[in-house]
């Protein structure tokens, strides 16, 4: 019996195993090969202080978490034919675990096994941001950091992040001006697939772009004693208002939160960083003329491209404000608004673009048609009058004859020489930008009246 | 050589082969509460305590039929893809392997993330010197642990939304005993554990979790043959309570079943109370 028994369990182990092991049915693909390379949270008083002083709030992120987990493995598993019925089905499952959330944050692999698989290093810098997310959330709900002292208690969070992960896993702390232009997508077939195929979830995403400045936000007007009022009252305008009226854009931390974003301008960008990385991902994986291969090697060209590289820093306060008393608490036309910093900033490049790609010039008319296509291309959805697919498809429908660069279409290439020229460009006018302003973190906010925040 | 001499010089050799986020449930820890474990150690700088109690009903056995063992175990993720975990557990009642413990120290290296082919794999080493009532020689254990997904039930994707993460990870040891006893309860020179573990998340904040696996005595003669069955429940998310229990089979089993129960904490310290400069 025993004899029995211990065969039978050693064929059963290897035979499990085995069986396990081999070949996923019908696919062929190439071994990923890399380390897992998880760094742990920063060890700090704050710890967990956002998920006990504000835990609604945070069930709230972590509801977000889990669609943003899950729309991975969707776009990529699911039929692009069938797009329109995932994006209803998915937008309803998403609302009913934002509305009832879940009280611990799902990481990235949880609900996307397929895609944590397929690019592990997409999810590692997801999900280390945010660590990175949750340690300054934690910084500013935690009352016994004085008022003063949130800035160097943010800073040394800012630190850990960008040093204790492997290169080009960090977020810059660069703003979206220039981490777009070394990203150079512009022209790749995948441009805004998401966006434009699946405008119910991605406006759900736009709706968590709102809401963790928004969270911040209150923060920095309440101070440390009144923040439960100030956060309760963003949950009720999420909920209410904008849950059920989505923003049409992705909106960026200096318009959201722009006290936050003069304290720490460096963690504002990494979160817009981010939030940008969310949008391509979605948008390769979502594109269907592309291997996982050719999308593994385009998703880590981007991670790259816009993570941090020593020298950001200097450009960390390069950017203006647009609403800088914005009070977290609302929701005002402009925030709704298809048209917002972000479009500004892909305005920008396709205006750096043009003269490369049509060095003879464009007639008023074609050059008309041009903006109108990349203003219906950065829109929610398709319109009438958009040639559906990507701006490049859309360009050389309207305004043939496009000197195509060498990169910019191509998986895993960069437009080399576009994306110099961009950069070049926008340094240029980065000169002229004054830094946006520090906060004074001297006086305290509070609902009540004011402190003098001391050390 | 002087038999904690020994153990020292192999813990030095675990500590010299180099250095997870918050507690994690679905990063499976030997004991917690299952015995096969993942090929996943915790992240770098993580530091995790870990405790579970284990009560075992065995059969055959003279003295007594029942031992209830603690462990107490600390966890560190010294360096990225490896762990550093001591523990010491003591076993009380009225078994014959009873009124003793242990004192064991581990090193643990992932070499792979899981792709879409390629099991994620790990290899562990450890020693492991009793104390106590009767205790044994001092043993090494060498460990192999891999770890692979399978995916949804329709691995076509046609219906991700039933989409449900499960994984099996297989374990195999072998352990060296550098000075067994002799006589009556001779133990073995070498012996080994062999087990098939699996996994899969039954909501946000559980995963369930089972084995079965074969662990040959240090007695000869005598084996652990368990199947187990148990959940991890994350409470907060530097905190995971996990429960399961096992039955035992096969006719040269030790235990007729087994309870375990435990916890496990992500620190938040050491750290400076000083504010940064």
């Amino acid at each position: 019996m025993a004899g029995m028994s211990r065969r039978a369990l050693l064929t059963g182990a290897a035979g499990v195993f085995g069986a396990a092991a081999s070949l996923p049915r019908g696919v062929g693909r190439a071994l990923a090969l890399e380390q897992r390379n998880g760094v742990s949270f920063l060890k700090g008083p704050y710890n967990l202080a956002f998920f006990y002083r504000h835990n609604r709030a945070y069930r709230i992120g972590a509801g977000m978490h889990f669609f943003h987990s899950k729309q991975h493995d969707l776009l990529q598993l699911t039929r692009f034919e069938d797009h329109a019925a995932v994006d209803a089905r998915f937008d309803k499952e998403a609302q009913e675990w934002l509305r009832d959330p879940p009280a611990t944050e799902p990481e990235m692999p949880y609900y996307s096994s397929y895609v944590d698989r397929a690019m592990h290093t997409l999810f590692r810098t997801i999900d280390w941001t945010h660590m990175h997310h949750e340690q300054t959330y934690d910084v500013m709900s935690f009352r016994e950091i004085p008022w003063a002292e949130k800035k160097v208690w943010t800073d040394r969070t800012v630190r850990y992040y960008l040093e204790m992960q492997t290169p080009g896993v960090p977020r810059s702390v660069a703003p979206l001006e220039l981490t777009m232009r070394r990203a150079g997508i512009m022209m790749k077939p995948y441009l805004n697939h998401f966006r434009n195929f699946y405008p119910l979830d991605q406006s759900l995403f736009y709706v968590a772009h709102w809401w963790h400045p928004a969270v911040y936000e209150a923060q920095m007007i309440s101070g440390n004693h009144d923040q439960e009022v100030a956060i309760k009252a963003v949950e009720e305008t999420m909920y209410r208002e904008i849950l059920n009226d989505r923003p049409q854009r992705m909106v960026l931390s200096r318009e959201i939160m722009p006290r936050y974003s003069r304290m720490s301008p460096e963690s504002a960008n990494i979160f817009d960083n981010l939030h940008m990385l969310h949008g391509i991902a979605y948008s390769i994986l979502a594109y269907k003329g592309w291997s996982v291969e050719e999308k593994r090697a385009e998703m880590y060209r981007v991670i790259e491209a816009m993570g941090y590289q020593p020298g950001d820093e200097v450009y960390a306060r390069k950017f203006r404000e647009p609403h800088p008393g914005y009070d977290p608490r609302t929701y005002p036309a402009w925030v709704r608004s298809p048209q917002g910093a972000m479009g500004m900033i892909m305005m920008d490049m396709l205006m750096e673009m043009l003269p490369m790609m049509y060095p003879g010039g464009l007639s008023k008319d074609r050059k008309a048609a041009v903006m109108r296509q990349m203003m219906m291309n950065g829109r929610l959805g398709i319109e009438p009058g958009e040639v559906p697919g990507s701006l490049h498809d859309a360009l050389m429908q309207v305004a043939p004859g496009m000197r195509m660069m060498p990169g910019s279409t191509e998986p895993g290439e960069t437009p080399a020489m576009m994306v110099e020229h961009m950069v070049s460009a926008w340094k240029a006018k980065a000169a002229r930008i004054p830094d946006v302003a520090p906060i004074d973190m001297g006086v305290e906010p509070s609902f009540g009246p004011a402190r003098v925040a001391v050390r | 050589m002087p038999k904690i001499v020994r153990a020292a010089l192999a813990a030095a050799l675990v500590a010299s082969a180099g250095p997870a986020l918050a507690a994690d449930h679905t990063n499976l820890e030997e004991g917690l509460p299952i015995t096969v474990e993942d090929a996943y150690p915790i992240k770098e700088n993580g530091l995790e305590v870990q405790s579970y109690f284990q009560y075992n009903r065995t059969r055959n056995d003279p003295r007594g039929l029942s031992s209830l063992m603690a462990v107490p175990r600390v966890e560190w993720g010294a360096f990225k893809n490896f762990q550093l975990s001591v523990e010491a557990p003591y076993r009380v009642g009225t078994a014959s392997d009873t009124d003793q413990g242990a004192f064991r120290a581990q090193g643990f290296y992932n070499f792979n993330q899981e792709d879409l082919v390629l099991p994620a794999l790990a290899v562990a080493l450890g020693v492991n010197t009793p104390y106590g009532r009767m205790a044994g020689g001092t043993e090494t254990e060498l460990k192999f642990l891999a770890t692979k997904s399978i995916g949804t039930p329709d691995p076509e994707g046609l219906s991700p939304y039933s989409y449900v993460p499960r994984r099996i990870h297989f374990n195999a040891s072998w352990f060296h005993n550098y000075d067994p006893t002799t006589g009556r309860e001779a133990e073995r020179r070498d012996r080994y554990r062999v087990g098939v573990g699996y996994s899969q998340l039954v909501s946000n904040n559980v995963v369930l979790v089972a084995d079965i696996f074969r662990e040959t005595d240090r007695e000869r003669g005598r084996a652990v043959n368990l199947a187990e069955i148990g959940a991890r429940y994350i409470v907060t998310p530097q905190t995971v309570l996990t429960g399961g229990v096992g039955v035992g089979f096969g006719g040269d089993r030790r235990q007729d079943f087994r309870v375990t129960a435990g916890l496990q904490h992500s620190l938040s310290f050491p750290y400076s109370f000083d504010p940064p400069r």
